[in-house]
């Protein structure tokens, strides 16, 4: 049951649209969202299926590039380029988080794009504007464009977004953590039960179908949690750009590592922090994905963000981090120099793999290079 | 090429008096700046899209982010600055306009060693929430050097402005008010700004003070409507170098005296070329226009085709994004300036949807061809060269774009960007 649930994520990680498909069959409506912290509570309480939109790392950028500089980080330019070939047609609405630079200027473009160019079939589009200082006014601030997004999703479904719809929202979601919480223990454990590449999978699966269905796929997983296979191999962290696919954990694992943890948006920080139910929930969705959001560009971060890293990586007993940092992502390389010495300090030796491509290019060279920094942790031990 | 293998820009040409003035003044502002420090005063960091304005009417002094840059540039020092910077693991790729005075300050203990004297040492920042380096780079900073830093967020639009935008300044007015949660939050960013300053410095803001920042700004601006309305028709009267000096007072003294008082001086003297018919090139062929930020280690590039070609840069941006700052109704002035920055990004800078101020900037001005500047390493400040240069192609204006660093002459291969800039000439002359 526990393989036959694993199998089903896996299927769902390689076929995104899967369940979006099925669901607007059934007469449903599917909002997309570009990028982590959007509150994907409100898309469920609205009714709708949240989806989380992703890059092709096999598919050139043909179409997108008429448009959009290469000076953008590639897996922006590939999903903008999925907008602009009409892929994402399909979706009742697609929200653009106030993230990185690549990821906001995506949707200035694709704003422009769309009055300009009509023949394009670009999705209607809106942003969720969350600041990126952590003060009292800009928490406000955000708390209103909470509200304003809930009206925007109230009018697309043509329904009030109750009080008892958004709570039932957080708890999905809320448990949906706590399961990914179990699956992080399981990575955690000494050995470990669940290699990186399966556990970017599980996690990611979650973000493209519905959120009780990945639920209950996670309980299988679970329940079935005694009959894993241990795992061998120095206990690694990967910390840095957005990852969608699983070439790149494919390639450090076959080094003979196992990934355990990672610092990454849609790795084990997409389950952090629950949404606290003891707050009026608008508020208590503006406190999780605002005032307790980690993300590499906020302020005051450094000295959090370095210091949730080093956390990371002790807790999970990494012997060594992996950064990964894809082409013009500039979000984490001003962050770089103060992690690596502070994990140098603790003893964790590091590695840095920068101007990465989308799909993984330079593999020899960054196989050879792990298999050295995997053997020089052997060594050490 | 790095200063070690001995490539050295081109200075900048000058053809207005006002812009020797200009660049005086800045050094003379500088001196004052480490005076004012070496009593014991407040001198801040800041950067463009902060209303600086307070500033002024609080009688504090602020020095910028990519003007330091700049200069730092210009003086040949970029390559030693950004070697620093990389030899302590912030990867070449990342941003250098931003952050040359990080390194600059990392480096320097005393002050003298630097541009105009040496960079006065702030005793704070105000830093905008622009770009992804902008709060890491200067939250670096003020680790390093110690100092108490004020981060003021710029919102996201929600929405494009209508397509009828933009043509009267009424409209461009009007239009900064549209997302009023926007405009509501920069005053509140504005007060916080205040109450930092406040805090600081032991001043307080008079709002009496304030109007008449805001009056003369806009009386600073008019005169660059006049300007740009006077150059439109005429052969070009300014050089390259010229358009760039105008950055001083269009970006960094926004309702200062100083300000005020260079942007008269310019559209005096142009007014005056203009009637005498004196230009900068006696046989100009091609008239080109800038759009964007330019290189700042060999500004005398771009002129560098006047003589050879007859090609001058009739058109710059810095004079025109002006225009989207004047503010008429002061009956909330504290309101008028926080909705002069809430949409800062989209009104100054380069948003796609001015696609269109550009076609008509270039007809205005008679343009025989656009260039760009494209720096891998800004995304905020190269802008989507790609839409603007299919909307102006549209319409029959040929675009080129140079890719190159803004600070950064590392990379820069002078033969090389010179044959390409002339071949673009030469297929439209």
């Amino acid at each position: 049951m526990s393989m036959a649930a694993l199998e089903t994520m896996k299927r769902h990680y390689r076929e995104r649209d899967l369940a979006a498909k099925r669901w607007k069959a059934k007469g449903g409506k599917v909002v997309g969202y570009a990028y982590t912290g959007i509150p994907e509570e409100l898309i469920i309480a609205s009714g709708c299926l949240p989806m989380m939109l992703t890059g092709e790392p096999d598919v050139p950028t043909t179409e997108g590039d008429q448009y959009m500089e290469d000076f953008f980080c590639p897996f922006v330019r590939s999903v903008h380029n999925s907008f602009v070939a009409g892929k994402f047609d399909f979706l009742d609405l697609a929200i653009f988080p106030h993230g990185n630079d690549s990821i906001k200027r995506c949707y200035f473009y694709l704003l422009a794009e769309k009055r300009s160019y009509p023949g394009l079939r670009i999705p209607p589009l809106t942003a969720f504007d969350v600041l990126h200082t952590r003060k009292h006014i800009a928490n406000r601030y955000v708390r209103g464009r909470m509200a304003a997004l809930k009206e925007k999703l109230e009018a697309l479904s043509g329904e009030e977004i109750t009080l008892s719809a958004l709570e039932r929202a957080i708890a999905v979601m809320n448990e949906n953590r706590r399961l990914l919480k179990k699956v992080a223990e399981l990575r955690r454990a000494e050995p470990p039960r669940i290699s990186g590449v399966d556990a970017l999978q599980i996690i990611g699966s979650g973000v493209f179908m519905p959120k009780e269905e990945h639920n209950e796929l996670l309980r299988q997983f679970l329940a079935g949690a005694g009959d894993l296979v241990a795992l061998d191999g120095p206990r690694l962290c990967v910390s840095g750009t957005i990852l969608d696919n699983t070439q790149l954990y494919e390639l450090v694992e076959s080094c003979g590592a196992v990934i355990v943890a990672e610092d990454v948006c849609t790795g084990n920080r997409y389950s952090d922090n629950l949404v606290d139910t003891s707050m009026e929930p608008l508020d208590a969705l503006t406190d999780r994905y605002h005032a307790r959001f980690m993300e590499g560009r906020r302020y005051p971060s450094l000295d959090e963000i370095t210091r949730y890293l080093v956390q990371t990586a002790r807790e999970a007993k990494c012997q060594g981090v992996i950064f990964n940092y894809m082409r013009w992502d500039d979000s984490h390389g001003w962050n770089y120099p103060s992690q690596r010495d502070a994990l140098k300090d603790s003893g964790i030796p590091s590695i840095v793999f920068e101007m990465q491509e989308y799909k993984l290019a330079g593999s020899e060279q960054l196989r050879t290079r792990t298999q050295a920094f995997v053997e020089m942790i052997e060594d050490a031990q | 090429m790095s200063e070690e293998q001995g490539f050295k820009g081109e200075r900048s040409r000058k053809s207005l008096k006002s812009t020797v003035v200009a660049l005086e003044n800045q050094r003379r502002h500088f001196a004052e700046c480490r005076d004012r420090l070496a009593k014991g005063e407040h001198v801040i960091l800041t950067f463009v899209g902060v209303p600086n304005e307070i500033l002024f009417a609080m009688d504090i002094e602020a020095i910028y982010t990519p003007n330091i840059s700049a200069l730092i540039s210009a003086k040949q020092m970029s390559p030693r600055y950004l070697d620093l910077l990389n030899s302590k693991g912030y990867f070449r790729d990342l941003c250098r306009y931003c952050s040359l005075p990080l390194a600059y300050f990392w480096e320097n203990e005393n002050p003298e060693d630097g541009p105009y004297g040496g960079i006065p040492r702030p005793s704070a920042i105000i830093m905008e929430v622009e770009d992804d380096p902008i709060i890491r780079i200067h939250e670096l900073m003020a680790k390093r050097l110690g100092v108490p830093v004020y981060f003021w967020d710029h919102t996201m639009p929600l929405d494009l402005p209508p397509l009828d935008f933009g043509k009267t300044p009424k409209d461009i007015e009007a239009e900064s008010y549209r997302e009023s949660w926007r405009v509501d939050y920069a005053v509140k960013e504005t007060e916080g700004l205040i109450a930092f300053l406040e805090t600081l410095t032991g001043k307080s803001l008079s709002m009496a003070r304030l109007r008449e920042v805001m009056e003369r700004s806009n009386e600073q601006f008019d005169y660059c409507t006049k300007v740009l309305d006077l150059c439109a028709g005429a052969p070009a009267t300014m050089t390259m170098g010229d358009h760039m000096a105008s950055l001083i007072f269009t970006q960094f003294y926004r309702g200062h005296p100083l300000g005020l008082q260079q942007a008269k001086m310019m559209y005096e003297e142009v007014k005056e070329r203009v009637e005498k018919g004196i230009g900068v090139c006696d046989n100009e062929q091609v008239r080109l226009g800038h759009y964007g930020v330019p290189n700042w280690f060999t500004p005398g590039f771009y002129d560098s085709f006047v003589e050879s070609h007859g090609a001058t840069f009739a058109f710059m941006g810095y004079l025109a994004i002006t225009q989207q700052w004047i503010k008429r109704d002061l009956s909330d002035p504290l309101r008028a300036l926080a909705s002069r920055y809430a949409g800062y990004t989209e009104l100054g800078l380069l948003p796609p949807w001015h696609a269109q101020f550009f076609v008509e900037w270039a007809k205005k001005f008679r343009l025989d061809g656009v260039v760009f500047q494209r720096a891998d390493s800004c995304r905020l400040l190269s802008g989507p060269i790609l839409l603007f240069m299919k909307e102006l192609e549209k319409h029959g204006i040929p675009t080129f774009a140079i890719n190159s660093d803004y600070v950064d002459a590392r990379d820069w291969d002078d033969k090389k960007m010179k044959s390409q800039l002339a071949s673009f000439i030469e297929t439209i002359r």
